[in-house]
């Protein structure tokens, strides 16, 4: 038999953690990775330290030279899949080429959602999601002006903070009457809001964008009650969809994104998804761990290994700048107390019922009771501060 | 030596492996790296790894 010959779209953190897992169980297997990139592997995440300078593109790179190389891992880079043939096996490349594969892995991640609001398709508008969309932003902050952000969810935040640190004025638009209502109560966002403000971050809460106008100068961008802001630059942080066209062109299984099984299969013979691309169960989860954990997951199934991924745990703990923020349990939950304090910058509350265990929890800041929170909600016992 | 988790990302610091990529080297302890390295893959600060083992963030 000859080797098996596996191909992997996207070499974002599913594909390339896909790779190294096919690898490890087929010291055999002929390994290629397509992407439509022309940046090798790199911290998709920290985009934002691109857009304000704080580090060049190389600083990124998550892999050295030469690593695919000893990994015996192919990476064609600036190859763009333009269709996918499972039944026989191949999929079409842009400029008319054509591979035949064994197993094929889609990683091909997800693509901004703009809301369809007049003007949404001006140039002033932008979003961020690749390399080359941090170098555009970078580019255009050189001429400084105003900023306005639309989305105050975790990465409408960051980028603000990366736009006002690259010379922009900033303001954030935000359906919510505060920031990361599913994370923090009101009083949590309202210290977020502070410190944000205090890098040069402004913000309209409980509005919303009703449409953009370009003028001679600066856009104007106009909010629910008929204000209006001018702005250089509109960026839209409004989330993702899952990047599903491949798959559903070729009659592969697709509900919000391309359906896999515990073993990350697609409805295809041979057709594997994993990352931003996947719906998993009813679940997407849009956040690196997860799509990590998929990759390694999908690879190894490739590899011909048994495989049953059971989900990803949701992330608690986040990160707003360098600000940590962490949830636990349901904000939304009935509580019969709770304590709430706020010192300086930092901020707690904990939310218990009658017996004292923790129904829902924020920490801003200062973590130190992380752990212990963690601990009490694992055991279900009354919480006490440590 | 302990592996650290990052609690943003899940990143895993291995110090058999080190950083190479900045330029960390392999047999670096934790404790031992600067106080200027952050996550290479989420930029978070030192302050944000725990334990391998005592990862308690395993609560959806
Ligand atoms: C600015 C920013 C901040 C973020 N912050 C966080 C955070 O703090 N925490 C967190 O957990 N997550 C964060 N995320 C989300 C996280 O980065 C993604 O969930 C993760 O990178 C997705 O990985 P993936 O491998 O599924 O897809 P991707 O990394 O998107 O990789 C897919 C690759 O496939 C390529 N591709 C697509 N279609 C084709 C095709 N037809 N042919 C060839 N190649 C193709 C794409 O160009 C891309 O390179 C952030 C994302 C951004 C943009
Ligand atoms: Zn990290």
């Amino acid at each position: 038999m000859s080797a098996r010959d596996c191909v992997v779209v996207g070499g974002g953190v599913a594909g390339t953690e896909a790779a190294v897992a096919i690898r490890a169980k087929d010291p055999d297997a002929r390994i290629r990775i397509l992407t439509d990139e022309t940046w090798p592997y790199y911290a998709r995440i920290r985009l934002g330290e691109v857009v304000d300078g704080r580090i060049a593109p190389e600083g990124l790179f998550l892999r050295l030279p030469g690593w695919y190389e000893d990994q015996r891992i192919e990476v064609q880079g600036g190859v763009r899949v333009e269709r996918i043939d499972p039944a026989r096996a191949q999929v079409a490349v842009e400029g008319g080429g054509r591979l035949s594969y064994d197993a094929l892995l889609l990683a091909v991640g997800a693509t901004p959602f703009v809301p369809p609001f007049p003007g949404a398709d001006l140039p002033v508008v932008a979003t961020l999601r690749r390399m080359d969309d941090a170098l555009e932003l970078k580019r255009r902050a050189q001429k400084g002006g105003a900023c306005v952000v639309v989305g105050g969810g975790l990465l409408g935040l960051e980028l603000a903070v990366s736009l006002a640190g690259a010379g922009f004025r900033a303001t954030v638009i935000e359906a919510a009457p505060w920031l990361l209502p599913r994370q923090v109560d009101a009083a949590g966002g309202e210290v977020l809001r502070e410190v944000l403000h205090r890098r040069g971050v402004d913000f309209r809460l409980a509005s919303g964008v009703e449409g953009v106008e370009a003028g001679a100068g600066a856009a104007r961008v106009t909010v629910k009650g008929g204000q209006s802001l001018p702005a250089d630059l509109v960026v839209v942080s409004a989330g993702v969809r899952p990047d599903v066209a491949l798959a559903r062109e070729a009659g592969v299984a697709v509900d919000k994104g391309i359906v896999v099984d515990d073993a990350l299969r697609t409805s295809a013979a041979g057709v594997w998804a994993a990352g931003d691309c996947a719906q998993h169960r009813t679940g997407l989860y849009g956040f690196w761990s997860a799509n990590g954990e998929q990759g390694k997951a999908a690879g190894a199934s490739m590899a011909g290994a048994p495989v049953a991924y059971a989900g990803s745990v949701r992330q608690s703990t986040l990160k707003v700048g360098d600000m940590a923020v962490f949830g636990i349990g349901d904000l939304s939950a009935p509580f019969a107390r709770q304590e709430s304090a706020r010192d300086g910058d930092a901020y707690r509350c904990i939310r218990m019922d009658e017996a004292g265990r923790v129904t829902g929890a924020v920490l801003i800041g200062d973590m130190a009771e992380r752990k212990a929170l963690v601990l009490a909600s694992m055991s279900g016992r009354p919480y006490r501060a440590a | 030596m302990k592996k650290y988790v990052c609690l943003v990302c899940g990143y895993v610091y291995d110090p058999a492996v080190g950083d190479p990529v900045g330029g960390i080297p392999a047999g670096t302890a934790f404790e031992d790296l600067p106080d200027s390295w952050v996550c290479p893959e989420c930029g978070a600060a030192k302050e944000m790894f725990e334990p391998e083992e005592a990862q308690a963030g395993a609560v959806p």
